[in-house]
């Protein structure tokens, strides 16, 4: 066990200084010139060449590679060009405000799609079984940022129930506004909540096969406890890895739901960074995403391995 | 009337010269002496009675005071030494924290703010402020002449680097004839100081700063004290209790609140989350309209948006395809669609038509695809042009205008390939580079507005042309005191430029800006400036 | 597998007539796995909205009433009626007209980058799986390399810094589709490569490149059919996502993730502009994947669900 997870660990760091070298040198070659961004139409050569010098890009690329990652590995991700104050701060609140909505959007989908899930299991082939599962299959088709066109649509332009842009004041958290996490969480949900209950649908179509799930059902047991104390722990077991890997996904949605609703999280500030050419947050934003990424792979990993004693750990 | 029984320069927009058109009817009447005339104008605005009956005036329409005030502002390059404003938030940020000498107001007269009053010799080359008396820095310190030499001196020198440093060069030398009063001694006749002084970057600053500071923090004489300053996040201000202009500013508390998106700030001003949302485009225009609890103040400014063509090549060097674009311009589509109607047409010159220069007796040039088509055949065009015309997202309805253009000019056999450049690198490495940009400008007045564009050596001369009796007459319309002779070489200049078409200037925009309905003393302002000092909440 | 190709050794022939007799196998198996897949009840209806889509994109400007960058300056945001079947944008273009023009270029950009993407990645799969051993190891770590970035991210850095256009885009889906697709076509051959007509065709002494071609390939068709179809919806939602992010093909181009996108700035006056492209998008991939699920029933697989994080 300790040898798996040194061994999954060390592959992480391995992974994030490929995955740091492989943003570093694709930002490198960005076309266009934050100095240029930064003074705007009245810029003249002298100032542009003040501001390189000042921002450090006279540089070579690999001293900045180096100062950059060791500096990262310290917590010190620089200064933002753009808003030139350090990009710790400002990626902590907009950091917050991701995961905040992304709780929000797994707290309603998660329980919801393990329920229907279940239950379309065990009523296989039924009418409502079909429902359930063409209805998920149209979730999943839909791209984010329609499902949130059309929520904003319907619950915005017509009903003006909710807003459809997330109005945050800067200093507050969204939880002091819950109102506008609601339609992002909900399109954040579609796709999760689908693709959970397939997932929990399978699985309990497959223990239900078993013969030991057959066994209980010829051995007269009733079929409410069949379900609860046969079929259930064990079909749920990977539902929980499965959660944990669409910790994972949820990063891409969440690029994309949050620029649907102007939502001021890290996936809003990854886009106005390659839009500022802000270099350093972008680099930063970029490897806090795939930093996450990796983690979460790892618990999916971990979660499955250790729920699932079929499997050794090696 | 605020600052007192008389208005300052009834006279209009340029009151220098309006104040000078008074002076020479009272020397023509014998009455006074031209000078001194000019300062007893002057001085009823600023004396304690004149403040006295403001104060009074306001309790009686009753600004009440307190308060907080919240304005969204898009997110914008962010800093607070005065000389090196650029963005709107920029400007607008050191406009609540500093003073100038004289600040133009939405109406575009002229007040006075840490000059009390001033004077002028006979042949306009010597002007003599005399400074408020009593006004305290932020920072403690006392204002003085020595601060106003400092401010002007440092604009003035290179390697400040400010952008204002060639609209102030005809200042020989500012001198401090004693603790307030302060003496500009200019190189030329220039009818045109109080407005140079009014840019946003001749804001005062204490001679005792230490300028590696300004970026960050304000050393500002303002209405507001600065409190917390996050670019791209939030700008907290208080009410500076010290003001000299008591009992202004009204509101206890402004804040700037940065959000990139445009649907973002339209749905905080709806929902009550801010007061202000400064700028407003026409296109967030309409889902206000509706709205309940919201108000939109509109004013025209001279701000306008144009193609830049380099006329040293082919084909912008031959003037009748020029012309021939110039018919091509569906003026009146180009306002509806970049400006959603919003905008009012222009005719190749920066001289918006409320300008007292502008040239009555103008035609405006009509759309008109068949004399284009003549006019490019006469040129030696038959078959039509093919040309390239950049644009950029970087300004609102920059990208607009180039697809009406596109589709207005095709009739004419004027085909247009459009590129759109990315943001960053418009202003640096395609306008001025590439021949034909789509382009924007800030509203100004009609002096620096031909000055830094269409003067041979002006350093934004996009057209690259180059006309000796156009220059001439620029430089002596600067120096025309008499308001009447000045607006016939005014006249002159516009004539020229419709003619010659060096550029195609098809729309002026509006600045507008949307208010919850408690907000009250704020203005839209055509320089796109948003003065706070007066604003007070009524809740 | 139900119906593995057993395919009998042949005369050596030129690399070339190898690489075709291939593809002539890979599109009989395509149409075939099509044909079965519209015996189940997804891919009844999953067929012909992809049909229609696919009409559209050939014939679509022709069907429309006007031209997609018409302006109708005196019928600017105008809500559906008779004279514009969907409404009009803030330059008074026809939406209906700029929706028919919009289908060509999101599903060719989808399908090139899909292709791209699969053809990479079975290269790369199937010669790796094939190889095996240090070769195959090393190559499958750059593949793990490239899958721990999150789709979107990864598109959205390399089409930052490749620049915006169409080639770029397809480009772009090709990289991100490779390594999920040489993961899947890797373990296909892994599975294939053990069988006794590989290994006897191996002990004839055939060049490899004729042992993948002929012999494993031919037996992936359904795995890589499933695949392919998958991909594709993938490719549409990951195109329509970038147009829609601003990074895709630039205006005054009809494309439908980018009409979403500027319909926002109207969303509360003029809804009409989002909902019309937002719909296509929906049925297009809906289609391909009720298509896909189809395919999928008709082989009696297991659902294998797919790395959503693609």
């Amino acid at each position: 066990m300790v040898r798996f997870l040194v061994r999954r660990i060390s592959l992480i760091v391995v992974t994030l200084l490929v995955v740091s070298l492989a943003i570093f040198l694709v930002t490198e070659v960005l076309p266009g010139d934050v100095a240029s961004m930064i003074l705007g139409q009245g810029a003249t050569p002298s100032n542009l060449a003040a501001v390189r010098e000042q921002l450090g890009l006279d540089r070579p690329a690999p001293a900045r590679y180096l100062s950059w990652i060791a500096n990262a590995a310290q917590g010190d991700l620089g200064d933002s060009y753009v808003q030139r104050r350090p990009i710790v701060d400002i990626v902590k609140g907009r950091l917050g405000n991701s995961l905040i909505l992304a709780g929000f959007a797994f707290l309603m989908a998660v329980p919801t799609a393990i329920l229907l899930g279940v239950w379309a299991g065990i009523k296989r082939d039924s009418l409502g079984d079909q429902v359930i599962s063409i209805g998920s299959l149209v979730a999943i088709s839909l791209p984010e940022f329609v499902t949130g066109v059309l929520l904003m649509v319907v619950f915005a332009s017509t009903l003006h129930w909710l807003p459809s842009s997330s109005v945050l004041l800067p200093g507050t958290t969204p939880l002091d506004r819950p109102q506008i996490l609601i339609l992002p969480a909900l399109t954040l949900t579609g796709v999760l909540l689908a693709y959970v209950m397939r997932m929990t649908r399978a699985n309990v179509i497959e223990v239900m096969q078993s013969h030991y799930v057959r066994t209980a059902i010829l051995k007269g047991l009733p079929m409410r406890r069949v379900i609860f104390r046969h079929v259930l722990p064990n079909a749920l077991l990977p539902t929980i890895s499965i959660v944990a890997m669409n910790v994972g996904w949820m990063l891409g949605g969440l690029i994309i739901v949050e620029n649907v609703f102007s939502y001021p999280g890290i996936g809003r500030l990854l886009l106005t960074s390659i839009q500022g050419r802000d270099v350093p947050l972008l680099q930063a934003v970029a490897l806090l995403i795939a930093a996450t990424y990796a983690v979460s792979n790892l618990l999916a990993d971990l979660s499955y391995s250790i729920l699932n004693p079929r499997i050794r750990l090696s | 009337m605020k600052y007192g029984p008389i208005r300052w320069n009834a006279a209009g927009r340029r009151s220098p010269l309006g104040a000078l058109k008074l002076v020479l009817m009272f020397a023509a009447l014998a009455l006074l002496l031209a000078a001194l005339a000019a300062c007893t104008r002057a001085a009823p605005t600023a004396t304690p009675t004149g403040d006295g009956q403001a104060t009074a005036t306001a309790t009686q329409t009753g600004p009440k005071t307190g308060g907080s005030l919240r304005v969204a502002l898009p997110v914008n390059t962010n800093t607070l030494d005065p000389a090196l404003s650029l963005s709107t938030v920029d400007i607008v940020t050191t406009l609540q924290l500093y003073d100038n000498l004289v600040l133009r107001q939405p109406d575009q007269s002229i007040r006075p703010m840490l000059a009390e009053s001033w004077t002028y010799n006979e042949d306009l080359t010597e002007w003599t402020f005399k400074l408020r008396e009593g006004v305290k820095f932020h920072n403690g310190k006392v204002l003085d002449a020595g601060d106003v030499v400092f401010t002007i001196n440092r604009l003035l020198d290179p390697a400040t680097g400010s952008p204002a440093r060639t609209t102030l060069t005809f200042i020989q030398e500012v001198i401090a004839d004693d603790a307030l009063t302060v003496r500009f001694v200019l190189d030329a006749p220039n009818a045109f100081v109080l407005d140079a002084l009014t840019q946003y970057q001749v804001r005062i600053l204490p001679a005792d700063v230490d300028v590696s500071r300004l970026p960050n923090q304000e050393f500002g004489t303002g209405p507001f004290i600065l409190v917390e300053h996050l670019p791209g996040e939030r700008t907290i201000m208080r009410r500076n209790p010290d003001y000299w202009d008591s009992p202004r500013p009204y509101v206890n508390e402004l804040v700037y609140y940065y959000m990139p998106e445009p649907e973002t700030r339209v749905e905080a001003l709806k929902d009550g989350s801010v007061d202000v949302v400064f700028p407003l485009e026409p296109t967030s225009v309409r889902g206000l309209e509706t709205a309940t609890g919201v108000r939109i103040g509109e004013t025209a400014s001279a701000a306008y948006m144009n193609f830049a063509m380099d006329t040293r090549v082919p084909p912008f060097d031959n003037k009748l395809v020029r012309k021939a674009i110039q018919y091509a311009t569906d003026r009146e589509a180009i306002i509806q669609v970049a400006l959603l109607g919003r905008g009012s047409v222009a005719n190749d010159h920066p001289l918006p038509p409320n300008d007292p220069a502008y040239w009555q007796g103008q035609e405006i040039i009509s759309y008109d695809p068949q004399k284009a088509k003549e006019l490019l055949t006469q040129a030696g065009y038959p078959s039509g042009i093919d040309i390239t015309l950049h644009t950029s997202t970087v300004a609102p309805g920059m990208v607009e205008m180039a697809v009406a253009f596109k589709e207005s000019a095709a009739p004419s056999g004027i085909r247009v390939t459009i590129v759109r450049d990315p943001e960053d690198a418009f202003w640096s490495k395609v306008w001025m580079v590439e021949p034909f940009t789509t382009v924007t400008w800030n509203g100004r007045g009609p002096d620096e507005a031909l000055s830094i564009t269409t003067l041979c050596d002006a350093a934004w001369n996009e057209a690259y042309y180059c006309n000796s009796e156009l220059d001439a007459l620029i430089l002596k319309a600067r120096g025309q005191a008499d308001e009447a002779a000045r607006n016939e070489t005014y006249a002159d200049i516009q004539r020229i430029l419709i003619d010659e078409a060096p550029r195609i200037i098809p729309a002026f925009r509006p600045i507008i800006v949307g208010y919850r309905s408690s907000v009250a003393g704020v203005e839209a302002h055509p320089n796109n400036w948003l003065i706070l000092s007066e604003a007070w909440l009524n809740n | 597998m139900s119906d593995i190709l057993i395919t009998k050794s042949s005369p050596p022939q030129s690399a070339l007539l190898t690489v075709w007799g291939a593809l002539l196998a890979l599109g009989r198996g395509f149409g075939r796995q099509l044909w079965m897949a519209t015996r189940t009840p997804a891919g009844r209806i999953g067929l012909p909205l992809v049909a229609l889509h696919a009409i559209i994109a050939v014939f679509g400007p022709l069907l429309a009433p006007y031209l997609p960058t018409e302006f109708h300056l005196r019928d600017q945001l105008s809500s559906p009626s008779w004279q514009y079947w969907l409404g009009t944008d803030e330059y008074g273009r026809d939406i209906f007209s700029r929706l028919l023009s919009g289908a060509r270029s999101i599903i060719t950009v989808a399908a090139l980058g899909a292709s791209l993407g699969i053809a990479l990645g079975t290269f790369v799969g199937m010669s790796s799986g094939y190889k095996g051993g240090r070769t195959d190891e090393v190559v499958m770590r750059i593949m793990d390399g490239l899958m721990s970035f999150p789709a979107l991210l990864l598109a959205l850095l390399v089409l930052t810094t490749l620049g915006s256009n169409p080639q770029n885009i397809v480009l772009t889906i090709g990289v991100v589709f490779t390594p999920r697709v040489a993961r899947v076509m890797r373990s296909a051959t892994l599975s294939v490569k053990t069988l006794e007509f590989v290994q006897n065709a191996r002990l004839r002494g055939e060049p490899a490149a004729y042992i993948i071609f002929k012999e494993i390939l031919p037996n992936t068709i359904p795995v890589l059919t499933v695949e392919a179809s998958v991909r594709l919806s993938f490719a549409i939602l990951l195109a329509s996502s970038l147009g829609f992010l601003g990074l895709g093909v630039q205006p005054p181009s009809s494309d439908w993730g980018l009409m979403i996108s500027e319909s926002r700035r109207f969303m509360t006056t003029a809804p009409w502009i989002a909902l019309a492209p937002a719909a296509a998008v929906a049925t297009l991939v809906i289609g391909v994947n009720l298509l896909a699920e189809g395919i999928r029933q008709a082989q009696h697989l297991p659902l294998i669900e797919e790395d959503i994080s693609s």
